[in-house]
């Protein structure tokens, strides 16, 4: 049996419904530019059987999963590209020749003051030259060489600094997932919860390649490294760094519940950590080896015919560079001290006017001396350059790819869950007119009591 | 697919950022100048422009071993040339003297032996900072000189030339200042190269110090005549050797003994025979071989000529090839500028374009506006 007392708990629970949702309404309109934050919607169902009202049942968080976590994989493969276009465009600076500086260049004085001796083989003036020369080649090949190793060591020190920001950002993933935890024990809503956590899964996967999962109370639980647990609900694990003996570099290493650590350096492919990784461990190890393998095959055949001639005095020539590779090679100091050591004849008779040799060496610019007798000095360090002028080239493709791909699934996830202020005002305005009607509904059973208290 | 405002927003800005980065890019290579700042902005034709430089270094380098091997061979041509009138005038006293026309011989042999010694320092020319005839020795004594070293102590050996053999030669060694410190009686002699030992100390038997020392020789045979005394040439047979292209080595011919040794041989012969007062017919047969030697340097001189003009040839061809290499560099690096220019504009309209349809976005009438 209907009673008018009822009557008035249905109002009431209207009331309280539609206020709750205009509550909704603002808070989405208050946060229409707060990033990570998903719209929320008012869930109203009616209550039980005909006469006993409205409420305000949950408030849901309208987010996609699955478009979150295709987010999360295109910001990994953003991270990497960020680090791998910016590294290899300040690698490049090293290789970018002017006209007048610069390895190529270098190495065209070396060979022109070999023949400028040549023409006047007991010049001092020439001999001083070619002194000068091969000692601005050795310095171009140490600054080149040392200049890669300064990128290369600050990397390193990057790998070690992104280790500690994901082991920060893992201790506030498990913090979130505890808050969800306690927040589900009191039914308090865990959206904003949620929020935090999904910004913080998202950042961390700008930094390493993550797998993720989500369990049924919400609590999201994060893997590295094929399979390493980094989160499991509120257990933290955390990753560090190692030196290893054999490159002296920074290995990442996960450390597992007993305390031990395992190297999953070479399990880290994507996000900024993965890219750190490969230009460090990969593309810059392999640019020394080819700069490497330039210089000591300039020493070696270099020094080969420096020592079979002769120099100003008859005596047979020392060795012309010293050293092992890019990094160490110089100028024998002894013919920096008297280029008359510079051995430019190929007899002891001829001595301070044949140039003969020195010819011989000048001609080794067109000798077929690397790549197994294919390659000359210069052709070898151009395909170097072009090498790294296209690995520049492909990485600044990639990285544009990647970041117009997360910007449309960054997109995609607003198209789910942003705010839009046109609906949060078309709610108002239908939640304002429920509220005005329910109000009316009370003031017309507030007349009707009235009427039965006069009776 | 719901859009929101915060989308088109966000897009917009994004698209603002790209847009002005392709804007940038246009604009360093009109400001620039070049197409290619950097290897990643063309690879390849990074890679074509470097080794187009290191041609170009080459080119200049050959150029310029060109030039100075021309240089040399100019100044061995007006050398050579000096040489020919010297050993003409030396024929023309022979003649007059082997036709008996004249009997005044003393004043011929003045200058007979000024010829001679005009001739000793063509062939002692410097050149840069060696000599010009010393073979690919170029040491720092003369191809020519009477000079002998002592170093430590130890005295080189004595060298000079012979005509025809002597049975006895004596031999000054004189210091700098022309002190005669040291006299040598050697007895014998022949014809061609001898190399006589010295101990290296002076008359008295002392050491001398080390240094230069310059010596004279003088020579007479069994019938008590002189014997034709000349400097022995130092230097080597090897040419001077110039690295005229790529694998292309030419070869200057500055051996002094080819060129002067003949030459210097006759004139002291010359000289010998008339202080010897031979007979016009010993005169005559000294005037033919004379004539053999210039005709030796004329022909060298030819050789010389040709030299020249296949280093000619080459030289303009590297200079055409450079031309050529450097209007493709500049191709190569600076690209079309209209191009360039027209590219720019593009990215400017496109640019405004998307500020402009930011504004729009930014503008868009909203619910609110009309509740």
């Amino acid at each position: 049996m209907t009673t008018t007392t009822g009557i008035i708990y249905t109002a009431l629970s209207a009331l309280n419904t539609y206020s709750g949702s205009i509550n909704v309404t603002s808070t989405n309109i208050a946060n229409v530019e707060t990033t990570g934050y998903c719209r929320q919607q008012a869930v109203i169902r009616s209550v039980g059987i005909v006469g006993s009202g409205v409420e305000l049942s949950t408030v849901r968080r309208i987010y996609n999963a699955f478009l979150t976590t295709q987010l999360r994989s295109a910001n990994e493969d953003l991270g990497k590209w960020e680090v791998e276009n910016e590294i290899l465009s300040e690698i490049e600076e090293i290789f970018t020749d002017t006209d007048d500086y610069g390895l190529s260049s270098a190495l065209n004085d070396f060979w022109n003051a070999w023949q400028d001796v040549a023409n006047d083989p007991s010049s001092t003036t020439a001999r001083s030259v070619l002194a000068s020369c091969s000692g601005s080649l050795a310095d171009v090949f140490n600054s080149t060489s040392s200049d890669l190793k300064d990128i290369q060591a600050s990397i390193n020190d990057a790998v070690s600094s992104t280790v500690e920001e994901i082991n920060l950002l893992v201790n506030q993933i498990a913090d979130m997932n505890q808050k969800i935890s306690q927040a589900a024990a009191t039914e308090e809503s865990v959206n904003t919860y949620q929020d935090s956590l999904d910004t913080l899964v998202l950042d961390l996967s700008s930094l390493i390649d993550i797998s993720t999962y989500t369990n049924e109370s919400g609590q999201i639980c994060i893997q590295v490294a094929d399979g390493k647990p980094l989160v499991e609900e509120t257990t933290v694990w955390s990753l560090s760094t190692e030196k290893n003996t054999m490159t002296g570099m920074q290995d990442v290493t996960w450390v597992d519940s007993e305390g031990n650590a395992q190297v999953i350096t070479g399990n880290i492919t994507n996000g900024k950590l993965g890219g750190y990784l490969e230009i460090r461990d990969d593309v810059i190890p392999s640019y020394l080896a080819e700069l490497d393998e330039l210089a000591v095959k300039i020493m070696d055949e270099v020094n080969s015919l420096h020592t079979g001639g002769y120099d100003m005095d008859g005596q047979p020539g020392v060795s012309f560079f010293t050293g092992t590779g890019a990094d160490d090679i110089a100028v024998n100091a002894e013919i920096l001290a008297d280029s008359e050591k510079i051995a430019a004849a190929a007899t002891a008779d001829g001595a301070s006017g044949d140039g003969t040799n020195a010819i011989a060496i000048a001609e080794l610019q067109n000798s077929l001396v690397l790549d197994g007798g294919t390659t000359t000095f210069s052709d070898y360090y151009t395909a170097l350059v072009s090498e790294i002028g296209l690995k520049v080239q492909s990485a600044q493709a990639s990285y544009e790819s990647a970041s117009d791909t997360a910007e449309f699934r960054k997109s995609q996830v607003a198209s789910v869950s942003s705010v839009s202020t046109d609906e949060e005002i078309a709610k108002l305005a239908l939640y304002q007119s429920a509220y005005e009607a329910a109000a009316k509904l009370t003031s017309v059973l507030d007349e009707m009591l009235e009427t039965i208290i006069e009776m | 697919m719901r859009t929101t405002r915060s989308m088109m927003v966000n897009n917009s800005i994004y698209f603002i950022s790209k847009q002005a980065e392709k804007l940038a890019d246009a604009q360093t290579i009109t400001s620039t100048g070049k197409q290619i700042n950097k290897p990643s902005d063309d690879p390849l034709s990074a890679g074509q422009l470097l080794s187009d430089r290191t041609s170009l270094s080459q080119y200049g380098q050959y150029q310029s071993n060109i030039s100075q091997a021309m240089t040399w061979i100019e100044a061995s041509e007006t050398t050579l040339d000096s040489a020919s009138t010297f050993l003409q005038e030396a024929k023309k006293i022979l003649s007059s003297l082997s036709s008996g026309t004249t009997s005044t011989t003393e004043d011929y042999t003045e200058e007979l032996k000024t010829i001679n010694d005009q001739i000793l320092s063509l062939a002692n020319a410097r050149y840069g900072s060696g000599y010009m005839y010393g073979g690919d020795i170029n040491t720092q004594t003369a191809p020519f000189s009477n000079e002998v070293a002592v170093s430590s102590g130890v005295a080189e050996n004595i060298l000079f030339e012979m005509a025809n053999d002597a049975s006895s030669v004596t031999i000054e060694v004189t210091d700098t200042s022309g002190n005669i410190v040291r006299t040598l009686n050697v007895s014998g002699g022949i014809a061609g190269t001898n190399s006589i030992v010295w101990d290296g100390l002076d008359n008295n038997g002392n050491s001398l110090s080390d240094g230069q020392y310059d010596f004279t020789v003088s020579a007479i045979n069994a019938g008590g005549k002189a014997v034709a005394v000349f400097p022995s040439y130092r230097g080597s047979e090897e040419g001077k050797t110039v690295m005229t292209a790529e694998d292309n080595i030419t070869v200057l011919n500055n051996n002094g003994e080819a060129i002067f040794s003949d030459a210097l041989s006759v004139l002291s012969q010359a000289i010998a025979a008339i202080e010897n007062g031979e007979d016009t017919n010993a005169l005559s047969d000294i005037k033919d071989v004379l004539q053999t030697s210039i005709d030796s340097i004329t022909s060298i001189r030819t050789t010389q000529a040709s030299v020249n003009s296949q280093l000619e040839r080459k030289l303009s061809r590297f200079e055409t090839l450079t031309v050529n290499l450097n209007s493709r560099i500049y191709e190569t690096e600076t690209g079309s500028t209209t191009e360039a220019a027209i590219k720019l504009q593009t990215q400017e309209t496109a640019y405004e374009e998307a500020i402009a349809a930011a504004k729009e976005i930014l503008n868009m009438p909203k619910l609110s506006d009309y509740l």
